[in-house]
């Protein structure tokens, strides 16, 4: 039974109120509605704790006014807005709803009972993971940790990759605690032991919850912890084998935890389209000594870098017109045949931006993103003129851009326009500068 | 060349078998108490299906029913899916032969259907439901039942129905029954002394050890086994007419 009903006015501590239109939600913590705020009439989401432990606890709420004072380290977070004042025997806080198209990550891992729940392409992937790692390396620079970073804890956009962080009530700056420890198979073996979470715990949450997004399968599940030893998973082996003793399925050391075909199918299907500088970093992040020494853990800011990389070399392919678009992860030269629909690989053109961002692969109908943004400058589209392919990119941003060729001719291209990229020629997009190479 | 199908294969999911051993002796009709049990069971198995689903790749939870009067009955000859598992309603007539229905169970627990998930398994839940002194010959069935090492792990609920001080056998039993053994922590039993309650208690119990037992859920240094007890505890003790004795040897503690 919700324990607010609607037409219920809730008085916030900045003095203004809520009414309470709909029941939404309920988790463990508590309960999640539909307000409107007065004045102005908003519509936005009010988290309502019923968890006597929190209820109870005088910090948790000094902590989340102190939260909200704050404001959100990124558009990601749902962060929260506004408190309220204690009422009706407890208290909650207010935060934007969330938008249509956002499902669970967790439902990402049981397609069987959420049909629509995957990733639509690799470029949807990178964009969870980049955003997620942007969000979590500002957090951080904030002097904040999230401490309990899970399944849980992210809405995507299957489609584009977008994501939304949700429960940002347990932030806390780092080194305090607000009693929330985790949940098994994303808390770091130090926190499972009593130790306070912190941005080395959110580290290694982050490398498990970014692996999960990429191959679907925990990185920790695998021969071993499936095997007859283990038939019965208490909590203490969980504990034990997810923190203090898990061995990464993919460990070049250790192989006794390596992934089950029939029972890990993604972990061994999809490591072998990642790229081996991503299969390193994996390697690197999940390795033994990472998951027992806090200070070898990968931050979130290299992880950003890292997938940046990945999204500037990924190809896509539109080979055959009866085909859909897909894409696929590739380091360094392009394969004659393409991995997922084996037709002949289309030409490619590379923008070299120096130092600024990392060289950027263009290949038919791949969207050009500049730096770190998710909105596409220009999409590469394929064209036959006389019996000749070649690559062109269109402006599909709104301002122009200006060209100079090797031979000196300069032109411009408005938006909706496209021009012909040309060996040699330098484009001049604003903040940004590349030169192309064929 | 057709475009290869890159969309992933749900995770592996472990699996809870839950197992309810429901009295369904002739006393059971009084107060209509079966008629709670008939009530409550189609909602429990709704609500199990809701705390599974919202598991994602944590657990399945698996259902698996056995009544007991004169003989014990399963409504399936393993736990099934309680996305796939019907109800049918129980009648309630004869004796209190628990001995029977822990002889099905045993067999249950160490029928290879029941306890071999590809995944493997996450410890089971037994809940036992009674209303009287059972008849002879449980201890033996419960001495055999306390060498499987499923049911030595499995959280052990015993809900007592009306039981009176005269009910010294009942008392026995259910606490016998509550032993943690390998789960750990206090057992939990629960008295209920007002019978319109049981269709609540049932309900309250079941999404309790379902939602923290599914997902292994630890919190504020507390295992799954203390949080199942500090709930049902909280939540159960608080509703009028519903005492949690507590227990500390053989039938000690209920009065
Ligand atoms: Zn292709």
């Amino acid at each position: 039974m919700p324990s607010l009903s609607p037409g219920t006015v809730i008085t916030v501590s900045d003095g203004s109120s809520l009414t309470v239109i709909a029941y939404i939600a309920s988790g463990g913590q508590g309960e999640v509605y539909r307000v409107r705020r007065n004045p102005g009439g908003r519509e936005m989401a009010l988290k309502w704790y019923t968890n006597r432990a929190i209820i109870d606890n005088p910090d948790f709420l000094k902590t989340l006014r102190h939260n909200c004072r704050h404001k959100a380290p990124s558009d990601a977070f749902l962060w929260p807005e506004a408190v309220t004042d204690r009422q009706y025997g407890s208290f909650g806080y207010i935060m934007r709803l969330r938008p249509e198209g956002f499902v669970d990550l967790g439902k990402f891992f049981c397609i069987d009972r959420n049909p629509q729940a995957y990733f639509r392409s690799w470029l949807a992937k990178l964009t969870a993971c980049i955003q997620i790692c942007d969000a979590f390396s500002r957090l951080h620079n904030n002097g904040f940790s999230y401490q309990d970073i899970n399944d849980g804890s992210f809405l995507i956009d299957p489609f584009r990759g977008h994501v939304l962080i949700c429960d940002n009530d347990n932030i806390v700056s780092d080194g305090c605690s607000n009693g929330v420890s985790g949940k098994p198979h994303y808390m770091a073996p130090e926190v499972a032991e009593g130790n306070t979470p912190d941005r080395a715990s959110d580290r290694f949450s982050l490398a498990i919850i970014l692996y999960r997004i990429l191959m679907i399968d925990h990185p920790f599940e695998g021969r071993s912890t499936t095997s007859d030893e283990n038939r019965c998973l208490t909590p203490d082996r969980e504990m034990l084998l997810f923190g203090r003793e898990a061995v990464f399925c993919h460990d070049t050391a250790d192989r006794s935890n390596a992934p089950v075909e029939g029972l890990h199918d993604n972990s061994i299907l999809y490591w072998r389209y990642l790229t081996s500088r991503l299969q390193r970093a994996f390697r690197i992040a999940l390795c033994r000594r990472a998951i027992v020494d806090p200070c070898c853990r990968i931050r979130a800011s290299s992880w950003k870098q890292m997938m940046l990389a990945e999204r500037a070399a990924l190809v896509t392919c539109h080979a055959a017109p009866d085909v859909p678009v897909h894409d696929y992860l590739c380091e360094g030269a392009k394969p004659d045949l393409c991995p997922l629909c084996g037709s002949m690989t289309g030409a490619e053109v590379w923008l070299d931006f120096g130092d600024a961002m990392p060289a950027y692969r263009l290949t038919a109908s791949k969207p050009l993103f500049l730096g770190e943004s998710f909105v596409p400058e220009g999409i590469c589209r394929a064209v036959n003129s006389s019996g000749v392919d070649s690559l062109v990119l269109e402006n599909v941003s709104r301002h122009t851009w200006h060209i100079v060729e090797s031979g000196g001719r300069r032109f411009k291209v408005v938006p909706g326009a496209y021009c012909r990229l040309v060996g040699g020629a330098s484009i001049n997009f604003g903040s940004w500068r590349a030169k192309i190479e064929i | 060349m057709a475009l290869a199908d890159l969309r992933p294969r749900p995770s592996a999911r472990r699996r809870m078998n839950m197992f309810y051993l429901l009295d369904t002796s002739g006393s059971m009709r009084y107060n209509d108490c079966i008629g709670s049990v008939n009530r409550a069971m189609p909602e429990i198995v709704g609500i199990l299906r809701e705390i599974s689903d919202s598991n994602h790749d944590q657990s399945d939870i698996y259902l698996s029913c056995i009544t007991f009067d004169n003989e014990a009955r399963e409504l399936y000859d393993a736990p099934v899916d309680v996305k796939d598992f019907r109800w049918a309603d129980v009648k309630a007539e004869g004796l209190t032969n628990l001995k029977a229905a822990f002889d099905l169970l045993e067999a249950q627990l160490q029928s290879g259907a029941a306890m071999s998930a590809p995944a493997g398994h996450l410890r089971p839940a037994v809940l036992l439901l009674s209303d009287g002194d059972p008849d002879d010959g449980w201890e033996e069935a419960l001495d055999r039942l306390q060498a499987n090492l499923w049911f030595r792990q499995a959280y052990k609920i015993a809900i007592a129905i009306g039981c009176k001080p005269s009910n010294i056998e009942m008392c026995r039993a259910l606490t016998r029954f509550a032993r943690p053994l390998d789960a750990g922590g206090e057992p939990v039993i629960i008295s209920i002394d007002q019978l319109d309650r049981l269709y609540d208690v049932i309900k309250l119990v079941s999404s309790t050890v379902s939602r923290i037992g599914s997902s292994n859920a630890a919190a504020g240094g507390r295992s799954p086994a203390q949080r199942i007890r500090d709930a049902i505890v909280n939540d159960a003790g608080n509703i009028v007419g519903v005492n949690i004795p507590s227990m500390l040897d053989d039938g000690q503690g209920w009065y």
